[in-house]
């Protein structure tokens, strides 16, 4: 398998709820990557990209927290100008919609996460086009 | 004085126990003849004194569930010319029939109150109870035996009930309580007179304490009084609140007790729906005190539901409703706990992994969807939330005290 699993998790809205998060994480060894939080109103998801998204699901299932694994597309693109262009360009003429999209830099790559209806069509596309879809074991440690 | 019925509303107690005596007698015997369920109950128990009252089966809100729609009626529908329904036991609807003498004595016994706080022919009634005419029937009767000026619009929004009460002038505004706090507030916020407008007296469909009280009178700049009934008996109509605002039951149309705190109430003279001793699932102190209005009738103090009955802007609910609603939406069998406000209630329900699997980012569709279900179902406006089975179980407080001493 090609995609990269987030874990999400179901998070009241008030202080302290990333907190709980992280200490559980941290005391089961895992290492976060990227978050995002997404809030509305009374609740909000959080989302990891984590070392080890199964362990970090029953570490958090283990604490009584609610969550689940999201697939998503963590893609390598160039650090320059233009480059996530390329990205969200080749996506729209494939008429491919995006719910989520986030990235970070980690050792001069630039990687983004990507939260698409179709992940694998998705990732066909993207590979056609050139690009580098990361799997869980290539991310950058 | 305004008492409207002089000859039973301030009849000599001896006087009103032999009528009463001779009422349930006959009571007793429509029952006997024309309610089976009412036969098999009664048997064979005879009524020499109102003391053998004690002997005499209850009846309960349970009974006329069961019994629904028409099982307890004690005439046949050819005689029954109007069918109100009310809320019984876990929101379960209720049936109540009245014959055109029924209806009339409704007007009649409503009348007592409105005269009591002295409406006449020449009022101006308005009344606003935001359900359209039904809520109102039983002040619409009353009114129409005083013949008093009823104005026969119930303004679905307060600009309007303000225009009204401007444009037509009434001298006595009938409302619920929620009904008569809106508008005062609104009327704070526009700066409005309350003495511009000419309402004298105000009756609010069920009692409030003494604080919401003096604040509607000031707020209004009228005498504020209120009304105590309930639906399965009558509402209004069973009881008279005089100037000296003690509650009297009509005592000449209703036997009232009080078993085990709970007050007992029998229909004298009902004729479509009699009830022996229905049990109110009301508490209620009563004294048969001497009033210095010069009514007979017994006093009575209501208290709390004894049945969980909650009430949500003026609408009844049940616990066990809110289950109910939850039961036909997604969300159906997760726990809960809730708040209740005046105006609203505050649903928690607890996510589950199947919810949150299905709706990531549909959670707060889901949640529209149940607030619309509870307004449709129950007419409550309701604020749903979806929380983390940690915090119900009280994880989240100790942790959260944890890095409180942390930081």
């Amino acid at each position: 398998m090609n995609d990269v699993k987030l874990v999400a998790a179901f998070a009241e809205n008030k202080p302290g709820q990333v907190a709980h998060f992280t200490k559980i994480l941290a005391s089961a060894n895992i290492n976060i990557r990227w978050l995002a939080v997404a809030s509305t109103g009374p609740f909000g998801v959080m989302k990891f990209l984590v070392s080890d998204p199964e362990m970090a699901c029953q570490a958090l299932k283990h604490e009584g927290f609610v969550t689940k694994l999201v697939d998503a597309l963590a893609i390598e693109v160039p650090d320059k100008p233009g480059g996530l262009h390329a990205v969200a360009d080749c996506l729209a003429s494939h008429n491919i919609n995006l719910d989520n999209a986030s990235g970070f830099i980690t050792n001069n790559r630039a990687i983004m996460v990507l939260e698409v209806p179709d992940a694998a069509r998705a990732r066909d596309v993207l590979q056609k086009q050139g690009f580098r879809v990361l799997t869980q074991m290539e991310l950058p440690v | 004085m305004n008492v409207f019925d002089r000859r039973y509303e301030m009849m000599p107690r001896a006087e009103l126990e032999q009528l009463q005596l001779e009422r349930l007698q006959a009571l007793l015997v429509r029952l006997k003849r024309n309610v089976r369920r009412a036969r098999e109950k009664i048997g064979d128990t005879r009524v020499e004194s109102l003391a053998d009252l004690a002997r005499l089966p209850f009846t309960t809100p349970e009974d006329m569930v069961d019994s629904f729609p028409y099982g307890m009626f004690a005439l046949p529908m050819r005689e029954i010319i109007r069918l109100h329904t009310t809320v019984g036991p876990q929101g379960k609807p209720l049936v109540i029939g009245h014959t055109r003498n029924d209806l009339a004595q409704w007007g009649r016994l409503v009348a007592r109150q409105l005269v009591a706080i002295g409406v006449t022919a020449n009022d101006v009634v308005q009344m606003c109870f935001g359900g359209g005419v039904y809520g109102a029937a039983g002040y619409l009767f009353g009114a129409q035996v005083i013949e008093a000026s009823v104005i026969a619009e119930d303004s679905a929004h307060v600009d309007y009930q303000i225009a009204t009460l401007q444009n037509f002038q009434p001298t006595v505004l009938i409302t619920t309580p929620g009904n008569a706090l809106d508008l005062m507030q609104v009327m704070e916020q526009r700066r409005l007179d309350p003495q511009s407008l000419h309402i004298r007296t105000v009756l609010l469909s069920r009692p409030v304490d003494h604080e919401t009280r003096e604040r509607l009178a000031a707020g209004l700049f009228a005498r504020v009084q209120c009304n105590f009934g309930l639906g399965e008996i009558l509402n209004p109509g069973l009881c008279v609140e005089c100037s000296a605002g003690h509650f009297h039951v009509h005592e000449d149309h209703f036997l009232a007790e009080v078993q085990d705190g709970e007050l007992v109430l029998t229909t004298l003279c009902r004729e479509a729906l009699p009830l022996l001793r229905y049990r109110t699932r009301v508490r209620c102190e009563l004294t048969r005190e001497k009033c210095s209005c010069g009514r007979s009738g017994a006093r009575i103090v209501p208290g709390e539901r004894l049945d969980g009955r909650l009430r949500v802007n003026e609408t009844p609910l049940y616990e066990g409703q809110i289950a109910g609603v939850l039961a036909r939406t997604k969300a159906a069998g997760q726990p809960f706990t809730f708040t209740v406000s005046e105006r609203r209630i505050v649903v928690s329900v607890e996510i589950s992994d199947d919810l949150f699997a299905d709706a990531v980012g549909l959670i707060e569709e889901l949640t529209r969807e149940i607030e619309s279900e509870f307004l449709a179902r129950l007419g409550i406006e309701a604020d749903v939330r979806f929380i983390s089975p940690r915090s119900r179980a009280g994880v989240d407080t100790e942790l959260d005290a944890d890095s409180k001493t942390e930081d």
